[in-house]
């Protein structure tokens, strides 16, 4: 397609988290316009959301937060063709580039990039137990996305649970906010602590991150809120609103009263568009989460394709800020400027900063034999409510892949697209058929990447021939 | 003991012949290919459809009756033995003209071909303007100009036909090998051999149910396999309470809730990408179709490829070369479920596949290219 209404790029930056700033920004300074489609109305991505207005101070959002600052304001300086509340609902290879169906303003436009570089970012992970579809339970995402948005503060002390930094950040957030919570229950036994002594070199290159953690947990705790290591079962109730958490410790479950639960089982890659684009992925052991396959030099992942930040492996928000100037860098060493000198010091923080992910990542190891622990009526997709029980009568059916199994259950056919059920589905798989991750594949991931309705279709349609 | 049957093929055509050959206490093995492979069975829009099929070959429009009169009983039976409902409607079902011209090349169409034969004098249809066809499809929209009704038409879902066809194969027996492959199959003295990276399987007899695969596994069986890729492209919206509208060919809203929107036929080669410009379409004229339906959100999309013979119609050959080798093509796996399960299944069985339904086998491509 490139008709007249077909817009151009040379290149294209999807996201405008602190990877898509960073290669945005670098790129403007070297004289390049890149455009920027970013579904927020504002830049900043899920970890700088509404920095550009922040509804809380430091004090409660904390120092990392609005770090973000220097960033922000160096993007909005350059010159860039910005476009913010973009949904990039649709993304094909085609022939030297890609062509991206891109809705704003209710109109879908086609645009035929040059090069593209991507990042979109993380998600958290879909961890199934019973009762997560029951209203009051939420990721603990969604709980940070309400209190940087609207300075949304929970009017009853929730219960948070699961593993991972930012089930203690928000914790910290909350209790700063006023909001102290109620429990935490961390699916990570105390003796995991003791990782850190056997990874000498990742503890010391993580050392910020252990003692942000560590000054978190003692303020938490000064302030009286209980934490529950060694979780190995959870269990939510109440009808038709949360009533009661049930939790597994020991092998004895036990039960808090609450009417808010946010769970937080780390974050992975958010696959749709990679994977909308054909690209290869494999299961990462130590990330526990299919990751794209990309140069570990230039970021590329395919010709004109680069892959950056959370999306490409979960690095964090520095990373992703020092991805987003690799790819630029990338691109501009392409086109004949010099950059081998920006580009050293670069690669070499990038790689101390992921010898402490190795660390975070074994700290915040989720249990792989969780879901096959789940009783059968644990729902696994929630959009369509298919439950354990329904996929392993699928499977004992036949149904010997993913594509198989969604056609025979409807899991993963709703308007997630299979973004909280598409790891479980292959967890099964896994365990069902005795192979790898790998092996037992992942859902075909097509358009629409994001919501689209019929009538923004329409009116965006070609003209009836007369 | 070797197999009786390998089937070479798990999609809606395969799988209803094994379940039609268990059914009748033959020993089955199925070989399948992988998971992503093509599968015009999960792309398919679900219709159970009479009207106009069968224009290039009256006796294929008999068969669409036939089978579709067959499909009550059909999915009775199945979902008596799966406890799985097919969400089978036999309901009636309009195909929409949009201009004046379009309604009358369509009736002329079907005065010729209902009167070609005297069986299919019993198929019913009429033309209803858009104030008529009002009553079937509330909310009909100013752009459609009418459509042909027949009360034979009807929709179910077609992945839980699937489904229940595998479930029933599997309580009867049959040998099922998911991302299993076929590269070649070896005649012999004692029947035939199919190898795959996985292994190698034998049986007395074998059925090719590949779609698209048999373009390379028929000839060397001194089958034709002329068959080639044609794509669709559809999409799916959100739910809706169920309207009770007829199903269409444009457009149908299945058991769940969603519309189903297709009706494309494409040359794109082995292509089964969704594209831009078609999704706009479709989305142009779904909303065209129920103007309501502009709300609607798109859920899913995707493109599959149509196993097309050069004619349209089924091919169904026996070898002649290799006694005991079938090839069945077709891209009306749905609609011929019924008939594949019971008489097709029964005509294999009985080796009598040339003698009763002759008239699709390969040989009628042979004529034209020499004639």
């Amino acid at each position: 397609m490139s008709d007249a209404s077909t817009h151009h790029a040379d290149v294209a930056i999807i996201g405008a988290g602190p990877a898509g700033m960073a290669a945005a920004s670098r790129l403007a300074e070297a004289g390049q316009v890149p455009v920027v489609f970013d579904l927020a109305p504002s830049p900043g991505g899920q970890i700088y959301r509404q920095l550009t207005a922040p509804q809380l101070g430091e004090d409660v959002m904390g120092r990392d937060y609005l770090r973000g600052r220097r960033l922000l304001e160096r993007f909005e300086r350059a010159r860039i063709d910005y476009r913010p509340g973009s949904r990039v609902w649709w993304a094909k290879r085609e022939g030297q580039g890609t062509t991206l169906g891109v809705l704003a303003d209710r109109r879908s436009e086609s645009w035929q990039v040059r090069r593209l570089i991507i990042a979109s970012g993380a998600m958290e992970r879909g961890w199934p137990f019973p009762g997560w579809q029951l209203p009051g339970v939420m990721q603990a995402g969604a709980g940070q996305i309400l209190l940087k948005q609207g300075a949304l503060i929970p009017d009853v002390p929730p219960v948070l649970a699961g593993t991972g930094p930012l089930l203690y950040l928000l914790a910290w957030q909350y209790l700063r906010a006023g909001c102290p919570p109620r429990l935490i229950l961390d699916a990570a036994p105390r003796s995991r602590y003791a990782t850190m002594l056997r990874r000498p070199l990742s503890t010391w290159h993580g050392r910020h991150y252990l003692l942000k953690g560590l000054g978190m947990l003692t303020t938490l705790r000064r302030a009286g809120v209980k934490v529950v290591h060694g979780i190995e079962g959870l269990r939510a109730e109440g009808n038709p609103h949360l009533q009661a958490v049930h939790y597994r410790r020991a092998g004895r479950w036990q039960s808090v009263d609450a009417s808010m639960l946010l769970t937080h089982f780390g974050v992975v890659p958010e696959p749709q568009l990679s994977r909308g684009l054909g690209l290869p992925f494999d299961w990462h052991p130590s990330q526990q989460a299919f990751v794209p396959h990309r140069e570990e030099a230039s970021l590329a992942a395919a010709p004109g394709i680069w892959l950056t930040g959370d999306g490409a492996g979960i690095g964090g928000a520095l990373n992703a800020e020092r991805e987003g100037h690799l790819a630029a860098l990338s691109i501009l060493a392409a086109k004949g400027e010099p950059v081998e000198n920006e580009r050293t010091p670069l690669v070499q923080a990038r790689r101390r900063e992921l010898s402490a992910r190795a660390l975070l990542e074994a700290l915040f190891r989720v249990p792989d034999g969780w879901l096959a622990a789940q009783p059968e009526t644990t729902l696994v997709c929630r959009c369509e409510a298919v439950s354990l029980g329904e996929l392993d009568a699928a499977m004992a059916q036949g149904a010997a892949g993913p594509g198989q199994l969604k056609a025979f259950t409807r899991c993963g056919m709703g308007p997630c697209q299979g973004r909280l059920c598409g790891e479980s589905v292959t967890r099964l798989l896994a365990g069902h058929l005795g192979t790898t991750m790998n092996a037992a594949g992942y859902y075909q991931v097509r358009p629409p990447l994001h919501s689209i309705t019929l009538g923004e279709l329409a009116d965006s349609a070609a003209p009836p021939a007369p | 003991m070797p197999q009786d049957f390998l089937i070479i093929g798990g999609g809606v055509v395969g799988m209803a012949v094994a379940y039609g050959l268990a059914r009748r206490g033959r020993s089955v093995t199925v070989l399948d290919g992988h998971d992503d492979s093509l599968r015009a069975s999960r792309g398919n829009a679900g219709l159970v459809w009479v009207q106009g099929k069968g224009l290039a070959m009256p006796r294929y429009a008999e068969l669409s009756l036939h089978s579709s009169m067959a499909w009550p009983e059909f999915a009775e039976e199945l979902t008596k033995r799966t406890g799985i409902d097919l969400e089978y409607e036999h309901c009636g079902g309009v195909d929409l003209c949009f201009d004046a011209k379009e309604a009358q090349a369509r009736q002329t169409e079907y005065r010729a071909l209902y009167a070609a034969t005297p069986s299919l004098t019993a198929v019913r249809w009429e033309y209803l303007d858009r104030e008529a066809l009002r009553e079937q499809l509330p909310g009909l929209g100013e752009r459609v100009h009418g459509g042909t009704f027949s009360p034979h038409d009807g929709q179910c879902n077609p992945l839980y036909l699937l489904r229940a066809l595998y479930a029933a194969c599997l309580t009867l027996g049959v040998d099922y090998h998911p991302a299993t492959p076929v590269t070649g199959i070896e005649a012999s003295t004692t029947g035939f051999t199919a190898h795959s990276p996985q292994g190698s399987f034998s049986a007395e007899r074998v059925i090719l149910a590949a779609g698209l695969g048999a373009r390379t596994l028929a000839p060397p069986l001194g089958l034709s396999g002329q068959v080639h890729p044609v794509r669709g492209q559809v999409l799916v919206t959100e739910r809706f309470p169920p309207s009770g509208r007829l199903p269409t060919p444009q457009l149908r809203q299945t058991a769940s809730g969603g519309y189903l929107i297709g009706d494309v036929l494409e040359d794109a080669g082995y292509d089964t990408g969704v594209t831009l410009e078609t999704i706009h379409r479709l989305g142009q004229r779904a909303v065209q179709i129920y103007p309501e339906l502009a709300q609607a959100r798109l859920v899913r999309s995707w493109g599959a490829l149509r196993v097309m013979t050069p004619d349209g119609s089924p091919l169904y050959e026996a070898s002649r070369s290799c006694p005991g080798a079938y090839n069945l093509s077709c891209h009306s796996g749905i609609t011929l479920a019924a008939f594949h399960a019971r008489e097709l299944a029964e005509a294999i069985d009985t080796d009598r596949l040339a003698t009763i339904h002759g008239d699709f086998s390969g040989a009628r491509f042979d004529v034209q290219a020499t004639g």
